[in-house]
C-alpha cells in the first residue's frame, strides 16, 4: 500500500511538471502580483519579467 | 439589533461594576479594540472588498492576534508554574495538567488555525480572482470556529480530555470541528472551482493538502465509542492506538504547522520581496515530495516502545528522507531574495519572513537528527524535544504568521503601511531574542537531563535521582520563562500596532486589475 501510494504521488508530480512549459511556470510565478497594478509594475521594473496582464498576454502571443 | 461595538461596550460596563479595576481596564481596551475594528471594517470599502470577501479575512486576522496573545500567555503561565510550582494554586483548573493542553490547542488551532484560515481565504481569492462561494457560510464558519475554540478551552479547564496529545477534545467537540472543517473545505475548494485563471497558484496546493490531510487524520484518530456526553474510549487499543495517535500527531506537525504555513510562505515571501518565487518548478517538486513523505514519519515518536521494530525503523528512515524536501522549500524561499538582500536592512516584515525560513531550515534539520534511534535514546522525554518544538512553533510558525499578517493588515483595511515600523522592528527583536533564549535553554536542559538519566554506577544503579535532575533544570526553566515572556511582549506590541493602524483613516480607493483569462 505505501509503495503504491508513493508511486502514484511520484507520477502525479511528474505529470504536474510535464503539463507546464517553462513560459507557463514563469507566468504562474507572477500570479501573486497580477491583481495589484502597483506591485506588478514594481516587479516588472525590478525583474524585467512580464507581470501586468496585458504584458503576460503579449508574451503568450509572441511565444505562440 | 445591537452592533458589535455596542455589545463590546456593554461587556466593558459589566466588568467595570463587578470586577476589579485591572479587569475593567483590560476589557475596556478589548472593547475599544473590537469597536475600532468594527468601525473600520464598515467604513472602508474598496473595489478589492467588492471583488473579494475581505470581511471574513479581517475577522480571522483579528482573531489570530487575540488568540495568539492569549495562547502564548498561557504558555508563559505554565512556564512560570515549572519555575514556581506554587502558581498551580492547588486548584484543579489552574493546574499544569489542564493549562498545558489549553496552551497547545490555543496556539495550534486558535492562533495557527486562524492565521492559516485568514491567509488561505486571502490568497485563494487573490490568486484565483474569485470571491468565496458564500458570505453567510464564511460568517457561520468564523463564529462556529470561535465558539468551538471557547468550548474546547472550557472543557479542558473542567478536566474533560481524551488524554491524546493535540487531540484532547472529547467527541462532541471533535464532531463540531469536523463539520466546520467541511464548510472550510467547501469555501476554499469552491473558490478554486470558480477561479478565472487557468493555473492554480502553488500556495493553494499547499493549503489544499493541509485541509485534506488534516480532515483525514482528525477523523481517523478521533474514532471513539462514546459512553457519556463528555467521555469516550478510542476505537483502537494498545500499540495500535499509540500508532494512530502519533500518525495524527506528526501529521498535525507536518500538514498544519509545515505544509499549511509553506503555503503562506509561497505567497507572502514573493509579495514582500517584490520578486517571483526563485523556482516555480522546484515549488512543485517540493509539494509532491513533502506530502508523499511527511505522512510516514509518525512512528519516530514511538522509538523504543511496544511498536514493532520495523515500524520504528520505517519512521526513522522517512524522517531522514524528509530533510530533502524540507530544505528544498527553505532554499526556494531564501533564494527568492537573490538580488534583493539589501531590503532586509530596511524592511522588518521581510526580516520576520526570512528569519522564519532560517528557523524552518534549522528545525527541519534537527527533527530528522532527533528521529535517529540512537540520538532519540538521549533526547526523548527531555526538554530537548520542547526546544525543538518551539524552534518550529516560535521561530517558523509564529514568525511566518506575524510577517504575513504585517503584510496583510494594511491591505485589508486600506492603509499604505502599519502605524509604526519601529514597533514592528522592536517586535522582531523581541521575538528573535525570545526564541533563541527559549531554545538554547531547552537544549542545555535536554542534554543535561538525557545524560544524567542514562548515567549509571559500577553496580548498575542510577547515578542521579529524578529530583537531582529536576533541580539541575531549574536555571533552564527560568531562562525559558524569560524567552517566552519576551515573545509574548512582542505579540502585545503587534496588537497595539494593529489597533493604532486601524484607528487611522483609510486611504483612497485602489483600482483592481481584471484577471487574464487562462
Amino acid at each position: 500500500m505505501p509503495i503504491i501510494l508513493s508511486i502514484v504521488l511520484i507520477i502525479a508530480g511528474y505529470w504536474s511538471l510535464r503539463q507546464m512549459t517553462l513560459l507557463q511556470t514563469e507566468q504562474a510565478a507572477m500570479l501573486p502580483f497580477a491583481d495589484d497594478p502597483e506591485a506588478a509594475k514594481r516587479v516588472e521594473q525590478e525583474t524585467g519579467r512580464a507581470c501586468l496582464p496585458e504584458h503576460l498576454a503579449q508574451q503568450s502571443a509572441l511565444h505562440a | 439589533m445591537l452592533s458589535r461595538s455596542r455589545i463590546s461596550l456593554i461587556t466593558a460596563d459589566i466588568f467595570n461594576t463587578s470586577g476589579g479595576w485591572r479587569c475593567s481596564l483590560l476589557f475596556k481596551l478589548i472593547a475599544q479594540y473590537a469597536s475600532t475594528c468594527a468601525r473600520h471594517s464598515m467604513n472602508t470599502t474598496t473595489e478589492h472588498t467588492d471583488a473579494y470577501n475581505y470581511k471574513v479575512v479581517r475577522q480571522f486576522t483579528i482573531a489570530t492576534l487575540l488568540w495568539g496573545f492569549i495562547g502564548m500567555s498561557m504558555g508563559a503561565v505554565i512556564a512560570a508554574q515549572l519555575v514556581w510550582p506554587q502558581l498551580n494554586f492547588d486548584l484543579p483548573w489552574t493546574s499544569f495538567g489542564r493549562i498545558r493542553p489549553i496552551h497547545t490547542n490555543l496556539v495550534i488551532f486558535a492562533f495557527g488555525g486562524c492565521a492559516l484560515i485568514a491567509t488561505s481565504f486571502y490568497i485563494v481569492q487573490r490568486t484565483c480572482y474569485a470571491r468565496l462561494p458564500s458570505d453567510s457560510a464564511a460568517s457561520l464558519f468564523f463564529w462556529g470556529w470561535q465558539a468551538m475554540l471557547i468550548a474546547t478551552v472550557v472543557s479542558y479547564a473542567l478536566g474533560y480530555t481524551t488524554t491524546k496529545e493535540y487531540a484532547e477534545m472529547e467527541w462532541p467537540l471533535a464532531i463540531v470541528l469536523t463539520l466546520l472543517w467541511v464548510i472550510y473545505m467547501w469555501l476554499f475548494f469552491g473558490t478554486l472551482l470558480r477561479r478565472k485563471t487557468s493555473h492554480i497558484y502553488v500556495a493553494n496546493w499547499f493549503y489544499g493538502a493541509f485541509m485534506v490531510v488534516t480532515a483525514m487524520v482528525h477523523i481517523i484518530n478521533h474514532a471513539a465509542i462514546p459512553v457519556t456526553l463528555m467521555k469516550s474510549y478510542p476505537l483502537y487499543a494498545g500499540a495500535t492506538d499509540a500508532m494512530v495517535q502519533w500518525w495524527f500527531g506528526h501529521s498535525v506537525v507536518g500538514f498544519i504547522l509545515s505544509v499549511g504555513f509553506l503555503g503562506m510562505m509561497y505567497y507572502f515571501v514573493p509579495k514582500q520581496v517584490n520578486r517571483p518565487i526563485y523556482s516555480y518548478r522546484l515549488s512543485i517538486v517540493h509539494f509532491w515530495a513533502i506530502i508523499s513523505i511527511y505522512i510516514w514519519a509518525g512512528p519516530h515518536h514511538l522509538h523504543y516502545t511496544a511498536l514493532p521494530d520495523w515500524a520504528q525503523s520505517l519512521g526513522m528512515a522517512m524522517s531522514i528522507i524528509l530533510l530533502a524536501p524540507s530544505w528544498g522549500g527553505m532554499i526556494n524561499g531564501m533564494m527568492t531574495l537573490s538580488g534583493a538582500w539589501h531590503k532586509l536592512r530596511s524592511d522588518p516584515i521581510l526580516r520576520f519572513l526570512v528569519v522564519a525560513l532560517a528557523f524552518y531550515g534549522m528545525s527541519t534539520f534537527e527533527g530528522p537528527m532527533m528521529a535517529i534511534k540512537t540520538v532519540n535514546s538521549l533526547s526523548h522525554y527531555t526538554d530537548w524535544t520542547i526546544g525543538h518544538v518551539h524552534a518550529g512553533a516560535l521561530g517558523w510558525v509564529a514568525m511566518i504568521s506575524v510577517g504575513s499578517l504585517y503584510h496583510m493588515i494594511p491591505k485589508l483595511w486600506d492603509h499604505s503601511q502599519m502605524y509604526s515600523t519601529r514597533l514592528i522592528n522592536t517586535h522582531f527583536w523581541l521575538a528573535t531574542v525570545g526564541t533563541v533564549i527559549y531554545i538554547a535553554a531547552m537544549w542545555v536542559n535536554g542534554l543535561t537531563q538525557g545524560l544524567m538519566w542514562r548515567a549509571i554506577n559500577d553496580d548498575g544503579t542510577l547515578s542521579y535521582s529524578f529530583v537531582e535532575v529536576l533541580q539541575s533544570s531549574h536555571a533552564g526553566y527560568i531562562a525559558r520563562l524569560i524567552g517566552g515572556s519576551l515573545f509574548v511582549c512582542g505579540m502585545l506590541l503587534m496588537l497595539i500596532n494593529t489597533w493604532l493602524t486601524l484607528r487611522q483613516p483609510a486611504q483612497e480607493k485602489t483600482t483592481v486589475l481584471h484577471p487574464m483569462e487562462g
